[in-house]
Formats: structure tokens, sequence, C-alpha cells
């Protein structure tokens, strides 16, 4: 499989223009185009900074970037997790007619997540203006953590990809899970806010996952624990997706 | 270098219903301690192509026939690397481009021209590339405007042609193509068919399968048909060579003919017993001429008959192939009709193969006797090829080229030889002899065969035979069928040979008078 991937180098214009295509594709014959994205983001985070923060009672100035940062994190989670199931399903027509190699179909969907994703930075920048935290050199942390919550996502998208194509169900499951994780995941909120509770939102491997691009946003280094873990689910994650695949990947056109 | 080669595949898959599909019963299987396995696991794998082997090169031209279902699509992927095998070995080499389900690989929403670019992409093309194609891809589809508008606007045809534009455009060295081909008006099918030959001219391989003969006939020239899985080639080019093993010759008409590659034995290839002192050919096996035995084979060691065997290498018949079984009963029954009174004949000589075997074989037996080669040296004329038998007529139109003067040379020491150039049966005016011992007939033509047997019958003594070439192959069903019922009609059958001959004895005279009666009324 290494090998494999070290090939789709040589796809990288081909999955970038399809997920560029995808993503024009979607938002044709509209006028703003995929800043859609962006105005729908910005909205989420403007209504629910204005209930939310009325209800909390809390702090404006920590709360809405915090609030902001977790709903950009979050679409990239949930996005590339919901779509995951379907990653080599929606290309069948193209893997049962056409020699392309496996990998560009998660890889591209991790992509289209990642413009998504770039696009929707435009409101976290305009929050961060409008609520600045202390800057410092803690906010490079976001490159190892984005480098981590990348790698975490890529073998999410091909492992549960190969299982949503063997296995119709998973991508029913996860779609039922994903917004009910909304809630439990500290998205809208920080996990020592829960207290008692905070050691189970530490169970959450998606709390690890907003937590190292969060926390180094808003001025604090992130535990080293969270690091050891995030680190620890990348090589388990990426271990098991090299075992699986490389095992099962003669199957996949025919579970497609 | 465009190269395809299939050795002993198996290809299979798993066909999960909405069962076994589902996680939940993967979960009941494990909580039950895999006790409910039988039917929660409701997973049917599907053989779709059983020990199939080939090699295909570089200007190979191949129609796939068969039913539906019988295992052409997935041939088709298979040779494009899409489904992997559950056994055997393939070797691929050289760009492929494959056009097999209508509309796969392009974006509805996206229009013409940012298809051209997705799908080339797709088969491998860069952006630039694509770019740069777009200008040919126009002007072949003659889509126009459509061409920016979005493709779920586009009619099945159209569709069609922007995906073999595309397909074509991006230079493969292996072109797919499965039977919705055939899609497209007349336009189309003109403008598709100076492209194909264009490829094909430049060396590619080029696979399409289809119901149509006549598209096959127009673009192929290997034939592969395809039955539950299992692969037979219809008319082999001279060739081909699978483990080097089932080579065999032109000079029969279709060699190979329904020699089901499946059916040799799998160790046929490999253990190989060289029989000491064989001469006769380069490799010899067990598996040769379409045939695998585990037979006495002596006459392989006969030094008589591989001087015989060797000199009707030398005419050039066989391109090479292993012959020698054929070659061997042939030799065998003109040496025994060489005891009778008569002459001998062959109808349809080629470059003079067999009977240049023979008549080393016979060697001085033949002094008082005449042996008469008729054939047009160059061919069949296509008029009296049935539509059945026009399907090869691409074989032989390269197999059978101009050869009068290389037979003329090839038995100019040989007195007893008359070469008659013409068509059968015109030309028997030219033939002196009324009476015959051996009679060698192989045309690759009911009509022409016919007409032989019809004179011939009478003429040849008691005792004497008529050998049949072509009866036994699978596709000769003309021949085959012409013959039982000129058999019948003299309450006789045709005894098929394992070598693909037919042998017709002729053991008494009376009712061949009646047979002759009838036949003159």
């Amino acid at each position: 499989m290494i090998d494999q991937l070290a090939a789709l180098y040589r796809y990288l214009p081909l999955m970038l223009y399809f997920a560029w295509g995808d993503t024009k594709g979607r938002y044709r014959r509209s006028v703003l185009g995929p800043f859609w994205l962006v105005i729908g983001t910005a909205a989420g985070v403007f209504g629910l900074s204005f209930i939310w923060g009325g209800l909390l009672k809390v702090d404006r100035a920590t709360f809405v970037p915090t609030l902001a940062v977790g709903i950009v994190v979050w679409q990239l989670i949930a996005g590339c997790v919901a779509e995951s199931p379907s990653a080599f399903t929606r290309n069948a027509a193209v893997m049962r007619n056409l020699k392309t190699p496996y990998l560009i179909f998660p890889l591209q969907l991790m992509l289209r997540q990642l413009i998504n994703f770039v696009h929707n930075l435009v409101v976290v920048v305009v929050v961060l203006i409008v609520f600045p935290p202390p800057l410092g050199a803690t906010q490079l942390l976001v490159i190892p953590g984005m480098l981590l919550l990348v790698g975490n996502l890529l073998w999410i998208v091909i492992l549960f990809g190969m299982l949503g194509a063997r296995f119709r169900d998973i991508e029913q499951t996860i779609g039922v899970l994903i917004p009910l994780m909304f809630f439990l995941t500290p998205v809208l909120y920080r996990p020592e806010q829960l207290g008692a509770m905070e050691q189970f939102a530490w169970l959450n491997p998606f709390t690890y996952m907003i937590s190292l691009i969060r926390d180094p946003i808003q001025g604090f280094a992130p535990a080293p624990f969270v690091y050891l873990i995030s680190a620890s689910m990348l090589l388990v994650g990426w271990w098991a997706t090299l075992w699986l695949y490389g095992r099962r990947h003669d199957r996949i056109p025919f579970w497609v | 270098m465009a190269h395809i080669k299939f050795e002993n595949v198996t290809v299979q898959y798993p066909i999960y219903n909405a069962h076994s599909l589902s996680l939940r019963n993967q979960l009941v299987r494990i909580s039950t301690g895999g006790l409910l396995e039988k039917e929660s696991s409701n997973v049917v794998t599907i053989t779709a192509l059983s020990g199939v082997s080939f090699e295909l090169n570089e200007g190979d031209t191949v129609g796939l026939v068969g039913h539906n279902g019988a295992g052409k699509t997935t041939l088709l992927r298979t040779m494009a690397g899409i489904y992997p095998p559950a056994v055997g070995e393939i070797q691929r080499q050289g760009r492929v481009s494959t056009i097999i389900e209508l509309g796969a690989g392009l974006d509805i929403e996206l229009s013409g021209y940012e298809n051209i670019v997705r799908m080339g992409m797709l088969l491998g093309s860069s952006h630039g590339e694509m770019e740069a194609a777009i200008p040919g891809v126009e002007a072949f589809t003659e889509l126009g405007d459509f061409l920016s508008m979005p493709v779920r606007t586009y009619s099945s045809g159209m569709i069609m042609r922007l995906m073999f534009a595309v397909g074509t455009a991006i230079r493969p060295e292996i072109l797919l193509i499965d039977e919705m081909f055939g899609t497209g008006d007349a336009a189309f099918q003109e403008k598709a068919q100076s492209r194909m030959h264009e490829l094909i001219s430049t060396a590619k391989i080029f696979v399409f399968a289809s119901h149509s003969q006549d598209l096959i006939k127009k673009y192929c020239r290997r034939v592969f048909s395809l039955e539950h899985g299992t692969l037979t080639e219809l008319n082999a080019p001279i060739s081909v060579a699978v483990h080097g093993i089932a080579r065999t010759g032109p000079d029969a008409p279709p060699p190979a003919t329904g020699q089901t590659v499946a059916a040799v034995p799998p160790s046929a290839g490999i253990k190989v017993k060289k029989p000491v002192g064989n001469v006769v050919v380069a490799n010899p096996t067990y598996a040769q001429d379409g045939l695998y035995t585990l037979h006495c084979v002596d006459f392989m060691s006969d030094e008589r008959f591989a001087k015989a065997y060797a000199a009707g290498e030398a005419t050039g018949s066989w391109s090479g192939a292993a012959v020698h079984w054929r070659v061997y009963v042939a030799c065998w029954f003109a040496e025994g009709a060489s005891s009778l009174e008569g002459d001998l004949i062959e109808c349809g000589v080629n470059r003079g193969g067999i009977s240049r075997a023979i008549v080393s074989y016979l060697g001085t037996k033949l002094q008082d006797k005449r042996f008469y080669l008729l054939d047009t040296f160059q061919g069949i004329p296509v008029t009296i090829l049935s539509d059945r038998e026009m399907l090869h007529n691409k074989y032989f139109k390269e197999n059978y080229t101009e050869c009068y003067q290389d037979v003329l040379n090839t038995f100019r020491e040989f007195p007893q030889v008359s070469v008659v150039k013409g068509l059968v049966p015109d030309t028997f005016d030219k033939v002196d002899s009324e009476r015959f011992c051996f009679v060698h007939i192989d045309m690759n033509n009911a009509i022409s065969e016919m007409a032989a047997a019809e004179y011939l019958w009478p003429r040849l003594v008691v005792g004497g035979c008529m050998l049949l070439d072509d009866y036994a192959w699978v596709i000769n069903v003309d021949q085959r069928q012409a013959f039982d019922r000129f058999a019948k009609q003299r309450d006789m059958t045709v005894l098929a040979l394992p070598t693909g001959q037919g042998l017709l004895m002729k053991t008494r005279e009376a009712s061949d008078t009646r047979a002759e009666a009838i036949s003159n009324s």
C-alpha cells in the first residue's frame, strides 16, 4: 500500500481537479459559488453565539472564538467521517469501468473537505479579528495539530470507505451518530466546562482533534497527553488501515 | 509495446444480497459463535471467468462473442486491470482505455468540455494533454455547441460519441470496448470505423464485445467466444501459443478451432516426457495439434515420418505450428491407399504442406501413381462462402495468399505430382484420372467441398478413403452438416477424429452406384 500511496503523487493534479470540480459543481449556477459555504458557517457561528452566549451567559470574547473554531474544525471532521463510508461506493461507476488507483477516491474526499475548510477559515479569521486572542509562539502549535488531524482523518476515510463499501449499514449508522456526536464533542464548549464529566469527553477521539487546533489558536498549548493520544491514534489507525487494505483491497471493485 | 497475456485466469466475485451486506448479520454471526453462519453469510460466489488463457500482441483485434452473462464484460474489466484474478496470472503492458458502461467517468452536471478533461484524466492523461486534445474531440464528435452544455442533456448516442472520442483521443495502446459501441447513427459508425482502422494500423490491441457479427467481421481478426466463463478462440491466428503447447497450424483452416484452452489439463504444458530421438517438432509435448494424450506416440520418433514432416514444414504451410498428428493421419491413410488401384488427389492445397509430407512419406510407393493438387492458390473467393464461413474470412485472407509459383517449385522434382490451379469443381476437367485411392479435402468451405465429394466419391476405389481436414473443428458447422448429409445419403457416418479430421472409407461399390444415380438425377 505504501508504494500505492507513493504512486498517487502522480494523481495529485487529478484529485485536486476533481475535488475542486465537485465543489464548483455543487454551487453551479449560484452567484456566490463556494462562498455559500462561508456564509452558511458564518450564519451558524453568529446564530449559535447569539443564542448560546445569551443562554450560558458567558464571556463572548472567549466563547465566540471557541465556538467559531470548534464549528469549523467539526465541519471538517464530520464532513470526512460522514462521507467516508460512501467514498468508494459513490464512485462505483468509475471504479468498475476505468482503471484508476482506488485510493484516489478517499483522498479526493479528503481534499474536497479541506477545500471547504479553507473557505470556512474566513469566518475564523473574521472572528479572531473581532475577538483577538493573545498572540504568541503557541499559535505555531496549530501546524503539528493540523498534521495530526489530517493524518488521522485520512486513515479514517480510507478505512471507513472500505468498511462502508462492504457493510452498507455503516453509512446509515454514522449518519445517525454524527448529529449526536456534535453535542457529545466539545464543539460549542470547552471540555473543562463539563466539570466532573470532563473525563468522559476525553474518551471521545474527536475531543482530541478539536483541541489540537482550537487550543493553540486561543493561545494555550494542549496538554502533552493530547498529543500522545493523537499520535497513538495515528499509528494504530494507520496500522489497521494498512493491514485491512493490504488484505482486502482486491475486493473493493466487487464490493462497490 | 502493447501486450496482454492471461494464464489460466479465474475471476470470481462475491454477490452480496442485502442480507449479507448488512453488519447486523456479521454481528449475529460473531455473537452466535458462527452457528448461524450458513444462513447469515449469504454470499454467493460467482465464477465469471474460469481458466482463461490467451495472449494478445500488437495489432491484434479481437471480437468477443457470447450470450448475455457469459462473462464478456468481466473479461474486459479483467483485461483492463479493474477486476483482479482469483487464480492465474495476468501480464499487461500498454496504456489502457476502456469504454465499458455508457456514461461511466462522466459527471452529467458538468459540460461536455469539462468532461473531456475529466474522463481523459481518469484514463491517465494530464490536464494539459486533455486541453490539447479538445479540438480533436470537437471535430470527431461533431457535437458543436452541445459541448458547452451539461452532459445530462445528451442523448445516449451523443454520450457514446463523446466517450468514444475521448477514449481514443488519449492514444490508447489497448482499447477495450463493450457492446454498446453499436449505438450511434450511421455517420458516427463511419467515423468510428476510420478511427478504428487508424488505431489498428498503429499496431495497438483492440478488444470489442458485440452481438453484431457485422461489426466483428468489420473490425476483428480474432474471435473469442465466451460461454459460462470459459473462453474459446474461434479462429486462432498462426502463432497463438498457450504455454507454448497448444500451437496449432494454419494449415487446417481454423487451427485452434474449438480448442477450449481451459480444457488442456493444467499439467499438460509442464510435465513433458520427451520422446527419445524425436525429430518431428522442436518442442514435442503430449498436448499439441489440438490433442492431449497419454498414449504411445512412436510415430513422433519415426525417422521416415520426421523427414516427411520436415519436408512439409519447409513449404511454409504451417508457419511453424505443430500439426504432426494430422499429418501423421494423412500420411498413414495415403500410404495404405497407395497399394490400391487409382491415383491420389488433394483439393485445397495452400502451400502444399500435407501433400509434400505425403510425397516424402510414400517415396517410391508413389512411383506409378499420379497425385493431383487442386487449389486456387490465392485463397477462397468470398462469393462462395456462407454467412457463417464469412466470419472467418479475414483469417483466410491473411493465411491464404498467392502461392502458385512456390507450389510449382516445391513439386518440380516430382513428375507424379500435377498442380492444377483454379476453382473446384471446374478444375476436375483438367484431372485426367478417373479412379482414385486417396482423396484429401481441405477447402474451408462447404460448397466446394461438397462439389468435390460428389465428384470424387463415385470415382473412389473400394478400400480407398476420403480424409476431410476440417470436419470435426467446432466452428466448421456448414462443412460438418454437409458431410453428415452426404454420408447419410450413402448409409454411412463420418468418423470424427480427435485431430479435427473426418474420415470416410469406401467399403462397397453397390451403394455407391445408387448414390451416384441419386446425385445425377
